[in-house]
């Protein structure tokens, strides 16, 4: 009975790290949802305690370069891999602020003056760092982004098989 | 001789041990969670100093004259990214002009470049709160603001003899004496540069 109480109270335990395990990630994302669900600002909002902007901005560097169907797709799908910066969590090509509007521009310029992908990535990277990457790169430390969830999806699968057949099997059932 | 019954219940130490390897395994991961709750995710770490400062050719606002920055080969450079609508700006403005009357005669080179704002708006700025000691420089058309990993304004960028970014200011400069002991550092490591 004591024994059969302390397997109890154990698989309790585990239940209550499980929950938490899975009530942690939910409280991240319940946290960044107002920012989410606030429309992208126009604004530096980083640091500056911005008043009213200019409406003409002299230096609004919108996209003009033509490119071509072919460079046009290559340049949507290189703005959906860069983060806005002042943004934080939508892309550039999502983005209508202006420091997305200029990195957009810097694009196009890039791909019509013949630069690869990697060549545009490599260059956002030494400016912003690996963080302006809306999917971290697969190295080092964020390998764990992509190894951790596996883990515990395969680590919980393992506890729910060897919990559920350990009460089938237990004589109380 | 009839083997005694075997007790029925699971031996408590092994709920112990099960215990241990799940508290093992999840600390980390709660660990790993604490970090990014507690981490702004809006702070960017600019991978730029230490690194070649990004080269630059702007135009003056007040004469339209050309300068860049390979002109200041061997000084240390200070670069201010600054727009007339950014209020931290204002607050940063004397503390600016107190930092380059006491460094630009020993030599430090100082720029403002204007980010995200209209020339008459930051003229008009300048009318309010006074000149700056140095030149203000318009981007244009070029892409400056990216180039230096711009996320808003104010930023500072401070440059050494060799042309490295040696420092990275987000946000404005309260006090002085916090760019101060940048460029005393700066200036006592390479006297000579400055001469």
């Amino acid at each position: 009975m004591t024994s059969s109480n302390t397997g109890t109270t154990s698989h309790k335990m585990m239940l209550v790290l499980a929950a938490l395990l899975t009530w942690m990630p939910l409280t991240a994302s319940a946290q960044t949802t107002p920012a989410q669900a606030t429309p992208p600002q126009d604004s530096s909002s980083a640091h500056a305690g911005s008043v009213v902007e200019p409406e003409a901005l002299a230096q609004d560097t919108s996209s003009t370069v033509e490119l071509s169907p072919a460079l046009e797709k290559r340049a949507r799908s290189l703005n959906e891999q860069l983060r806005c910066p002042v943004c934080q969590s939508s892309s550039i090509e999502e983005s209508p602020a202006f420091e997305a509007t200029e990195m957009k521009s810097v694009v196009r310029t890039m791909l019509a003056e013949g630069k690869s992908d990697e060549e545009i990535i490599a260059y956002f990277q030494s400016r912003y760092g690996d963080w302006v990457m809306l999917a971290p790169p697969k190295r080092g430390f964020n390998l764990l982004v992509y190894v951790l969830p596996l883990l515990l999806v395969v680590g919980g699968a393992v506890f729910v098989y060897r919990t559920a057949r350990r009460w089938v099997s237990s004589p109380a059932a | 001789m009839t083997p005694p019954p075997r007790a029925p219940q699971q031996p408590a130490p092994m709920s112990w041990k099960r215990s241990a390897i799940a508290i093992a395994l999840v600390i980390p991961v709660i660990a790993l969670l604490w970090y990014g709750l507690t981490t702004d995710p809006r702070t960017i770490t600019s991978p730029l100093p230490g690194k070649p400062a990004p080269s630059w050719e702007l135009e003056r606002m007040d004469n339209r004259e050309a300068v860049s920055l390979v002109d200041d080969a061997g000084s240390v450079v200070v670069i201010n990214f600054w727009a007339s609508w950014c209020l931290p700006c204002r607050d940063e403005h004397p503390v600016l002009i107190q930092a380059a009357n006491e460094y630009m005669p020993r030599g430090v080179k100082f720029y403002g470049i204007l980010n995200r704002d209209t020339e008459s708006a930051a003229q008009a700025f300048l009318d309010e709160l006074g000149p700056l000691p140095y030149p203000t420089l318009v981007q244009g058309r070029t892409h400056t603001g990216i180039d230096y990993g711009l996320t808003g304004t104010p930023e500072t960028f401070v440059i050494d003899q060799k042309g490295i970014v040696a420092y990275k200011k987000t946000g404005p400069f309260a006090d002085p004496r916090e760019l101060g002991s940048v460029l005393d550092s700066l200036l006592a490591a390479a006297p000579r540069a400055q001469q």
